[in-house]
């Protein structure tokens, strides 16, 4: 078949459109043939490199797939040939602690399918039967593939880890990215008041579009003195935080009272200065949250499939100009997923 | 008639309250090391509110706030209160105590005069909204430490305070017993037990950092009521002993490491190994002190600059990071991805609500906790109490002063 792959790490110049093995799959496992595959961050990081993660090579990523099923392993139950399928890219041990307490993104050998096993950039991928989920008719394989990472993402960040409310006011920093900009409607989903910051007031018009209800742009005001001016000086009960460095002391003096900070990666760096003052004073809480677990997966899919969250697609290409497609998301060009058909 | 001033000790009838009254009091033009700054006087006794209470206090605990408060930083809390439209020139503080009630005001239902009480710090403003509103009082708008940021403390012969304040005394203990611990019983208690899911269950490790200190031993005393384990973090030997003594499963001593302050540069490779080394040394010295390799589920924080990264490092995946201060330094360095990729939290917390206050003087009264009573002072040793706190040299636990109980060891039934 064919994949986009590289066989060492490196920039866009070691990605190859070219033929590899097909997969085998086992027993408990299903062939999916890959109808779209959304790019994500972590596609970039793993052809570039992360320390301590050494791959089978020739190598190709793609978390977030979505497809046919094209063959059945012999202990796979209620999965048949034909499925139209989005794939849950949990890996995990299923007997540590964490996972015995259903709490999956917490696994010992927490992995993801494409970024520790081979991906979605490719013709076919091998998933486990019990990971993969049947798509309702209609529903274009474009919108689920871009859907997953970020809204399991999301999801868990917000609902799960930062208890989101109706009534209360969430802070959405640099809202392009796939996982902020899907956070606006979730955000209006739970019956928040959904605040945004880009540079780019062609982004905030899109999240605009999405619910947003106060968009700043910080390149000309200053964020944080805004939303104090606005919210009495009181800020907002939850910031949603993958900036990093760039936005932390901002995020720590822009949360109210008891509000919670939750973070899940950080573009500008994760080095972060905090005056734990305000820590203590203003009793925040500061949360971590990676992935998700199994029931949150299905949980946010099923509000794709109800239609109460959207798909948001920035644009789709053919696999094979997938270089293309990377450099439009390393240069941050995108507003929502860029997604690949094969 | 009641007189006009009475002696220490030298009861007025029930009910009556002199004009004047002993205090210890801070001044602007003396801010400065505490066995200066802390200076005896007589003062006018304070007149109450609808919703306030003269407690004749018996006897007082000593916290940091009060070092904090002789020093004028970081806060002049005479000129923030002054501020405010208060009109007193001096501090006169005090954050616990055990008395008697000896007036209400007029919309008082929940105590009398008469009743023995212990007080705690919580201090809000009865028509804050957030309050009314029935919301956690400690996240309001108005909230105060009483007997810092408010006037007429437990350092005085009547210290005004809200009726809610008053939890009854537990009747086992002596005076100087029941007012030396509640400001730091409730702040751990609530760092402890106040933030769900992070609350402590059976079985549960918690590293407790500064051990031997009024609030790291009360913490290890409701780690062990919980059910948890504590592991204590002490930076000399001699400490061991009494961390054991206090409910601790096994006890580090942390000058045996050199990797403590701001976390190195990650992109400096050796200084930033140099420091990996340290902090997973520690790690396992939390495993070698426990007997398994479990790491902690709650960091109970305080020092801040110095420990936090060490802290954020040995904290259990899925655990908590939980700070009330930061006696080292407020400047710290967080490594974000030990926060996604083991999916922790750092959580900030402060003294506590009337709930938690009575919760833990619930278990003190059943004896389950120990309020850790280091030792009893006289009322003129206010001063040198401070500067030994200062100093860092004054005895494991937390110390008293006698106000107007004549002796130790009354007031116990």
């Amino acid at each position: 078949m064919k994949a986009l792959a590289f066989s060492e790490h490196g920039g866009l110049d070691r990605l190859r459109y070219q033929d590899v093995a097909d997969p085998q799959i086992g027993p408990r496992e299903v062939l999916v043939r890959v109808r779209a595959v959304a790019l994500n961050h972590l596609d970039l990081f793993v052809r570039e490199g992360l320390p301590g993660l050494t791959l089978p090579m020739p190598f190709w990523t793609g978390c977030d797939i979505a497809g046919d099923v094209a063959e059945v392993g012999a202990e796979v139950r209620g999965v048949a040939v034909g499925d139209r399928v989005a794939v849950n890219p949990n890996l995990y041990d299923g007997t540590c602690e964490f996972c015995l307490r259903g709490e999956h993104s917490l696994c010992v050998r927490y992995g993801i399918l494409g970024e520790h096993t081979h991906g979605g950039l490719a013709e076919y991928v091998k998933v486990e039967g019990r990971h993969v989920v049947r798509l309702p008719a209609g529903l274009p394989y474009e919108d689920a593939a871009a859907f997953i990472l970020v809204n399991m993402t999301a999801w868990r960040m917000l609902v799960t880890r930062a208890g989101l409310r109706a009534g209360e006011d969430l802070l959405i920093l640099g809202v392009g990215g796939g996982v902020s900009s899907t956070a606006v409607q979730i955000g209006k989903l739970c019956g928040a008041r959904v605040w945004v910051t880009s540079s780019s007031d062609d982004k905030l018009e899109r999240a605009r579009a999405l619910g947003a209800d106060e968009c700043i742009n910080y390149a000309r005001e200053d964020w944080v003195k805004v939303i104090g001016q606005k919210t009495g000086r009181r800020g907002v009960d939850v910031v949603l935080e993958n900036v990093g460095a760039a936005t932390w002391k901002g995020a720590i003096r822009t949360v109210a009272k008891g509000g919670r900070i939750v973070t899940c990666g950080a573009t500008s760096g994760p080095i972060a200065e905090t005056d734990i003052r305000l820590v203590f004073w203003k009793q925040i809480s500061i949360i971590g949250s990676t992935m998700a677990t199994d029931a949150e997966f299905n949980t946010v899919m099923g509000q794709l499939f109800a239609g109460r969250l959207r798909a948001i697609v920035d644009t789709v290409m053919p696999l094979r100009d997938g270089v293309e497609a990377q450099r439009r998301l390393a240069e941050g060009r995108q507003f929502g997923k860029i997604v690949l058909t094969p | 008639m009641a007189a006009d001033l009475y002696d220490l000790g030298d009861k007025p009838p029930l009910g009556e309250v002199p004009k004047r009254m002993h205090a210890f009091a801070v001044r602007q033009n003396r801010f400065g090391a505490p066995r200066d700054a802390w200076k005896r006087e007589v003062l006018p006794t304070p007149t109450i509110g609808p919703d306030e209470v003269l407690v004749y206090v018996m006897a007082s605990g000593i916290n940091y706030n009060n070092v904090w408060a002789a020093l004028g930083q970081p806060l002049d809390v005479i000129a923030e209160r002054q501020k405010l439209g208060e009109p007193e020139d001096f501090h006169a503080g005090g954050s616990d105590c055990s008395g008697i009630v000896w007036a209400v005001g007029k919309d008082v239902k929940t105590v009398k005069v008469g009743d023995e009480v212990i007080v705690h710090s919580g201090w809000w403003r009865p028509d804050d909204p957030w309050v009314l509103s029935g919301k956690d009082p400690m996240l309001a708008e108005s909230t105060r430490i009483w007997g810092y940021q408010t006037n007429y403390g437990s350092y005085c012969q009547f210290a005004r305070a809200q009726a809610h304040q008053c939890i009854p005394k537990p009747e086992r203990l002596t005076w100087e017993a029941a007012g030396c611990f509640l400001l730091c019983a409730s702040t751990a208690y609530r760092m402890l037990m106040g933030w769900p899911p992070h609350t402590v269950e059976q079985g549960d490790v918690v590293l407790v950092w500064g051990a031997t200190g009024g609030l790291g031993s009360l913490a290890l005393e409701i780690v062990r009521a919980q059910g948890g384990r504590a592991v204590a973090v002490v930076s000399d030997e001699a400490k061991r002993k009494f961390c054991l003594d206090h409910g601790a499963v096994g006890v580090i001593n942390r000058s045996q490491f050199d990797h403590w302050g701001p976390m190195p540069d990650t992109k400096d490779g050796r200084a930033y190994g140099n420091w990996a080394k340290g902090a997973r040394a520690f790690g396992k010295a939390i495993w070698d002190a426990l007997g398994e390799r479990t790491n902690p589920r709650i960091v109970f924080e305080h020092p801040g600059e110095a420990t936090l990264p060490t802290s954020e490092f040995v904290c259990a995946t899925g655990g908590m990071i939980v700070i009330c201060a930061g006696t080292t330094g407020y400047n710290v360095t967080l490594d974000l991805r030990y926060h996604w990729m083991r999916q922790k939290r750092f959580q900030g917390s402060h003294l506590s609500n009337d709930e938690q206050a009575r919760a833990v003087t619930r278990l003190v009264d059943a004896g389950r906790v120990d309020p850790c009573l280091s030792q009893t002072y006289g009322f003129d040793e206010l001063p040198e109490c401070h500067q030994l706190m200062l100093d860092n040299k004054h005895p494991h636990g937390n110390m008293a002063v006698l106000v107007n109980a004549p002796k130790t060891g009354l007031g116990a039934s």
